[in-house]
């Protein structure tokens, strides 16, 4: 639907396009920002764009107004259908819970010596091994590894997820406009229903078993439920961790400076946490579709709009956030909305944020990190998710110390 | 106003939202990562900031009543 008025606030902004990522995509949050609280583009169907803090919190809040039930990524246009994120309470909240048993605080904790020692094995050995591709070598692997553990992925299906996940987001970005949901998707859930198979034989005691014999809304789950949930956490489950693993260890051998202050006081390692969540945000953007007229920034949005929530032009503007573009684990980031905010607020942040801060704690046991070749970036996969695809490093003094 | 605050730990997930609306009030606790009731807190002096730690709460489990 076009806007209401003409003189509406205009921005072109392609999720899907590959030319949204490093260090151009902030370049485009500011440009829609500059436009207006609420920029209309009229790619992929449609929709605005929402970039200010308090308008992004404020439609996270509200989903009433602002609905999941027809997708979180552009277009809304009800194909999407994962599970808990692309529903709306009542089921969106049972879907939930049943997901936290996963994740719970009691389930994290318990995890804390499985954690510590994967990131150590997995640092050690890259260390011993001089460096290498910091996202092939353990970004990629930790979150695998914790699949397994966390929902009981057989090891040989995690091996997978990273390439059906690569297909699933060219599948989305594959047309100029239109965008194949059910498509793009196909292996993974074929993957997932294979998964499931293996448990029923199996049986063995684990999440995937558990949701076996699940309920919602006192009716068992139906298999298509079940695929889905999982899907969820095989993709969800590691493009994030992923990405803010590499963007934290991207940001230690591009600004050594910052790398020094850590190592010299690991303690801070939360604290870096948090703000490369609120500076670089690895999850970017999630949509809604209006239930009714709405205004948003004094830009009326008609009922049944699209619109797209930057979260990561949310954790970037100046008025919540002061010289906001500056990376500065000083400042206070709580309340940051790199997890989201309200009830589709990230279901692993607990896990995520544990993750991280062991990552960077071991990493500080070694030798500093240097840069050993250039940095690549994903575009934003399913018009969201940015992080390196390439990190080359090396362990050892920086070049400049040398002789 | 003053409010009696109730944090059901069952459903508490420490995403720490309500240490963000009212810092005064909440905090996680460092071990269990579950938030709880600054001791010594006088809920009378921060109505809005609880209502909005009620209403932050990804999983609903807070709940303020009025005394």
């Amino acid at each position: 639907m076009p806007p209401i008025s003409n003189d509406a606030a205009t921005v072109d902004l392609d999720p899907y396009s590959p030319d949204l990522t490093e260090p151009g995509v902030w370049d485009v949050y500011e440009t829609a920002r500059a436009a207006g609280p609420a920029a209309w583009s009229e790619r992929r169907g449609g929709f605005w764009v929402v970039t200010n803090f308090d308008d992004v919190r404020a439609a996270l809040r509200d989903p009433q107004t602002f609905s999941s039930a027809s997708g979180h990524r552009i277009p809304t246009d009800g194909n999407q259908r994962a599970i808990p994120i692309d529903f709306d309470p009542p089921l969106h909240t049972a879907y939930r819970r049943l997901m936290t048993e996963a994740l719970s605080p009691a389930r994290v904790r318990e995890m804390k010596p499985f954690l510590e020692r994967t990131i150590a094995d997995l640092v050690d050995r890259f260390v011993e091994a001089g460096g290498g591709d910091f996202v092939r070598d353990v970004a990629l692997p930790l979150p695998l590894v914790v699949l397994t553990e966390l929902v009981g992925f057989d090891t040989e299906t995690v091996q997978k997820f990273r390439e059906v996940t690569e297909q699933m987001w060219a599948g989305l970005a594959a047309d100029e406009e239109e965008v194949d949901f059910t498509g793009a998707r196909a292996r993974i859930y074929d993957l997932m229903r294979a998964e499931i198979a293996e448990h029923r034989a199996s049986g063995r005691e684990d999440f995937v078993t558990d949701l076996l014999d699940a309920e919602v809304d006192g009716r068992p789950l139906s298999e298509d439920e079940m695929i889905s949930i999982l899907a969820t956490f095989a993709v969800a489950g590691h493009e994030t961790t992923m990405n803010s693993a590499s963007t934290l260890v991207h940001l230690l051998v591009a600004e050594p400076d910052h790398q020094d202050r850590l190592r010299a006081n690991p303690d801070l390692a939360p604290r870096y946490v948090e703000e490369m969540l609120r500076h670089r945000s690895p999850a970017q953007n999630f949509a809604r579709r209006t239930t009714c007229p709405v205004t948003v920034g004094g830009q009326d949005i008609a009922e049944g709009d699209a619109v797209l929530l930057s979260l990561a032009a949310a954790n970037r503007d100046p008025g919540r956030f002061p010289d906001p573009d500056r990376f500065d684990p000083d400042r206070d980031a709580r309340g940051h909305l790199g997890f989201g905010w309200g009830i589709h607020q990230c279901l692993g942040a607990a896990l995520a944020r544990s993750e991280l801060a062991i990552l960077l704690w071991r990493l500080c046991a070694h030798p500093p990190l240097a840069a050993a070749g250039e940095v690549r970036w994903s575009g934003l996969q399913g018009g969201n998710h940015l992080g390196p695809t390439t990190l080359p490093v090396r362990f050892g003094p920086a070049c400049s110390e040398k002789g | 106003m003053s409010y009696r605050v109730d944090i059901d730990r069952t459903l508490c997930n420490g995403y720490g939202n309500c240490v963000v609306a009212a810092p005064e009030v909440f905090d996680l606790d460092t071990e269990t990562n579950i938030a709880f009731v600054q001791p010594g807190h006088r809920a009378d002096d921060d109505g809005p900031a609880l209502r909005e730690a009620e209403a932050d709460c990804p999983v609903g489990a807070i709940a303020l009543t009025r005394t």
